[in-house]
């Protein structure tokens, strides 16, 4: 498994005292144990919040396993079984799907399991289902302040181009919670409007902050918006969308709520998370674009309550395309229940993988846990082209320090030195190397600063000598980090000459790309993949194939 | 089987193909099979879970039963169809006084027969047509909707090209006219939830001493128990606010009107007016009607059911 961090690590370190180490210090070797079975709490809670939302038919989750295709082989057909006849030994038949006139390479699912076979799968290629044509701006259904309320759909008649469940944004708000009269008052928006069977609806919409918030149900048309129980209707405003570009020029959010979040509850609060991309962050990398996990600044709920809701980046991950070059963002979406990202540039799609990495603190080994002298960097994590402050620190000045040497190994495995006043040198570990002397306070040298531009893990290493001739040695590990897709579809020949603007994920959990043209295209994923079982001598896909081929 | 096919997309060595084959479609039961249960909608073959989701959602809102209706919701959702509403069809309008042309009108679908009423609550009639009328040629969207356009007070448009060919038959017997009851507020004046009131379909419930007696015009209204009603505006008058709790119930016009239909024609095949569509009419020498050969649509009708019912013509 490769190397992540679990959501719940840290909230289950926050049970610990707020001065010890296994809260504060995400590489303390209490962390790094908690880590392993926090790993687990994750994935319990996950399967807790498909549980919920499938108790309830509008909230029931889409995506899950519905049709297969099924594929007998004859009983006269025998796989190549290993020598020691085991049932998990065997080489996998080789087996094309022909669709039309075109075979595709079927391969088996990763570990031959469920999990990969659906839920972690990722797309072989992507077709188009259909292009629908219209104006760029024409999913925008609502907008203006709550004081102009009851407000009207943009659009006379109210249609809607692509029938969706509907994104209403709330900015500007002062307080959306009330608690009068013995009853609690949330802020409001109600849409009227019609489903796609033409029948009447009214929807609901609640809201504790700023926010934007889907609704439960699909609208094929709107009519009206209303809103209430909001401080400040003036300065409130309210934007409604069917699909969801994240366009600031309509006062839309550009954060995308995390696809596993649980949900913000007054009296047991979790932090909403988001995904969100932005560019800038290093001058020096001008074509640079992370993809950020934000979340909302402070942490007391009664302060988000009273509308303190800015969002801020909490790690950023530098996107690269499969070949590793920066690539320019257009558009974000997050997929319900599954542990993908979306992301379009001008003309390819990429889907990313939403994992928080860990270091392989296998280095840390030499490291000692109890040394009085460390190293603190100002963070963990940087994008490639951005400077990093470190500090040495002398924590507990108890026995006298008599020399001390730092140095790091970057990560193509290169070392250097690391002097006060001359920074990186040619490492060496001679004599010369030692700073002779004990510090007059606790910064052991000043702080000093480096660029870190290799992408990987950079080990920081801090050896100090005592006057009791004892010695100890820190490490800490600063991750460069980026995001590399699992895969990446050119949509050249969908879009023509036409450029991507946009890109969301509709109630049916199908991709749509909206182009300068103001045309959406609805695209198809395809799989070719299969799950072999030998006992049964049957083949499963996820693709209709016209014909199976096992060679 | 088979050897020596060739690989358009992927360039490799095959020795030979062992197995050639068309898979077979699957679903999983899972969640949405569980709520399915409970309203009695099953999963079709090969149906996605979001398909099968707005099935399950449509039980709630067409729902399945006995009556004419019922049937064709049930039918429809269980063959994996789905309701559509093809046609707009509306008394026509003055632009200049937002009125309707005719003093009170309604479309009516019911069985083959599609009336459109100049003035409902007098019975006058504008026009009367027959779906199934032999070489009446309306068998069609597109045909129905230009029959309508001649008339004076009705006009109809087929809402998209797809619809043009589709059966006339398959909107279901329904009229334009939608009953609502709403409080009333305690003013003398005051605007009902819907414009296009039907002529003599308003009653009042709880204070009914407040609208006894309609008069001709607002400034008439001058006693207690009178009132004034702008039928096409839904303006009530009254001489005396009515107690608060009074309701009063109507029918009204939407405009636009947008007819259901469903590929699912529920007609009953005993009616004597239908057999005269599916029977060549034969006169007797009492100078009554008997059923001949089948029609045309009559031998496309009785086939249809000879090829899924095992009976006999007649029997």
């Amino acid at each position: 498994m490769a190397r992540k961090k679990a959501l719940a690590t840290q909230s289950l370190a926050n049970t610990y005292p707020l001065w010890s180490d296994i809260r504060n210090d995400e590489q303390s070797v209490g962390q790094q144990l908690l880590n392993a079975p926090a790993i687990w709490v994750d994935d319990l809670r996950r399967q807790i919040e498909r549980t919920v939302a499938n108790y309830y038919l509008p909230t029931s989750i889409i995506p899950d396993v519905d049709v297969y295709y099924q594929f007998n082989l004859p009983k006269t057909y025998e796989f190549d079984l290993d020598n020691d006849n085991s049932e998990n030994l065997f080489s996998v038949p080789i087996v094309s799907g022909l669709i039309g006139t075109t075979n595709y390479l079927v391969e088996m699912a990763e570990d031959n399991s469920m999990e990969g076979f659906w839920y972690n799968a990722i797309p072989d290629r992507v077709s188009l289902n259909e292009t629908l044509t219209g104006t760029i701006n024409d999913h925008l259904l609502f907008s203006g302040y709550l004081a102009q309320c009851p407000l009207l759909p943009l659009t006379t008649s109210g249609n809607i181009l692509v029938a969706n469940r509907l994104s209403v944004t709330l900015s500007g708000a002062t307080t959306c919670f009330s608690y009068q009269d013995n009853k609690v008052q949330l802020g409001t928006i109600r849409l009227t409007g019609t489903t796609r069977a033409g029948v009447s609806i009214t929807e609901d919409v609640h809201f504790l902050f700023d926010d934007t918030i889907q609704t439960t149900n699909e609208f094929a048309s709107v009519s009206g918006l209303d809103g209430f129980g909001i401080e400040d209707p003036d300065e409130t405003f309210v934007i409604v969308t069917s699909a969801r570009l994240g366009n600031k020029a309509i006062a839309e959010e550009s954060y995308f709520r995390a696809a596993y979040d649980q949900a913000v509850n007054i009296f047991n609060v979790q932090k909403p998370w988001y995904w969100a991309t932005s560019s800038g962050q290093v001058i020096t990398h001008p074509t640079q674009h992370t993809l950020d996990l934000c979340s909302i600044d402070g942490d007391d709920p009664t302060l988000w309550l009273d509308g303190h809701v800015t969002k801020s980046p909490i790690l950023r991950f530098e996107l690269l395309d499969q070949s590793q070059n920066h690539i320019a963002p257009v558009g974000l979406a997050v997929e319900p229940w599954s542990n993908r990202i979306w992301i379009a540039d001008s003309y390819n799609l990429y889907v990313y993988l939403d994992e928080i990495p860990y270091p392989n603190t296998k280095p840390l080994l030499g490291k000692n846990y109890d040394t009085d002298a460390v190293i603190e960097p100002e963070s963990y994590t940087v994008v490639s082209g951005e400077s990093i402050d470190l500090r040495y620190v002398w924590r507990r000045p108890v026995i006298s320090i008599t020399r001390h040497r730092s140095w790091v190994e970057k990560p193509d495995g290169t070392k250097y030195s690391l002097e006060p006043g001359s920074g990186e040198v040619p490492y060496h570990a001679d004599s010369s190397s030692w700073i002779v002397g004990e510090p007059i306070r606790k910064a052991i040298r000043p702080t000093e600063t480096y660029t870190l531009d290799q992408r990987g893990d950079y080990i920081y290493s801090l050896e100090t000598q005592y006057a009791d001739d004892t010695s100890s040695i820190d490490k800490r590990i600063v991750s460069v980090v980026y995001k590399q897709p699992e895969a990446q579809y050119s949509l050249i020949s969908i879009l023509g000459s036409n450029r991507v603007i946009g890109l969301d994920i509709d109630s049916e959990n199908k991709l749509w790309v909206f182009d300068t043209a103001g045309q959406r295209h609805r695209l198809n994923l395809h799989y070719d993949i299969m799950l072999v079982d030998i006992s049964k001598k049957t083949l499963y896909f996820r693709e209709n194939y016209d014909q199976i081929r096992v060679f | 089987m088979t050897t020596g096919s060739s690989f358009c997309r992927h360039e490799f060595t095959i020795p030979s193909i062992q197995v050639i084959g068309v898979p077979t479609t699957k679903t999983v039961w899972n969640q949405f099979d569980e709520h399915g249960l409970l309203c009695g909608v099953s999963r079709l073959t090969g149906e996605s879970n979001w398909s099968y989701r707005r099935r399950i959602v449509d039980a709630f809102v067409n729902m399945a039963n006995s009556s004419y209706r019922g049937l064709v919701n049930g039918i429809t959702r269980d063959l994996g169809l789905e309701l559509f509403q093809p046609i707009i069809i509306n008394p026509r309008l003055s632009n200049s006084t937002s009125r309707f042309f005719a003093p009170d009108p309604c479309i009516l679908f019911e069985g083959p027969y599609v009336r459109l009423y100049s003035n409902y609550q007098s019975g006058e009639l504008e026009l009367e047509i027959d779906r199934f009328e032999l070489g009446g040629n309306y068998e069609h969207l597109r045909q129905l909707a230009e029959l309508i356009n001649q008339t004076t007070y009705f006009q109809a448009g087929v809402v998209d090209p797809g619809y043009y060919w589709t059966r006339s038959m398959t909107i279901l017997n329904q009229s334009n006219r939608i009953s609502v009851s709403e409080p009333v507020p305690a003013t003398t004046s005051f605007k009902l939830g819907h414009p296009f009131v039907g002529h003599g379909t308003v009653s009042i419930s709880f204070d009914y001493q407040s609208m006894l007696y309609e008069v001709a015009a607002p400034y008439a209204v001058a006693n207690l128990g009178e009132y004034h009603i702008d039928y096409d505006k839904g303006i009530v008058t009254v001489y005396s606010p009515p107690a608060v709790g009074t309701t009063i119930q109507y029918d009204y016009t939407p405009y636009p009107w947008k007819p259901s239909a469903s590929p699912v024609i529920l007609h009953n095949i005993c009616n004597e007016d239908f057999k005269t569509k599916l029977f060549q009419q034969v006169l007797q020498e009492n100078g009554e009607y008997a059923n001949g050969l089948a029609t045309e649509l009559g031998v496309e009708i009785i086939n249809e059911i000879l090829s899924v019912v095992p009976m006999y013509w007649g029997s």
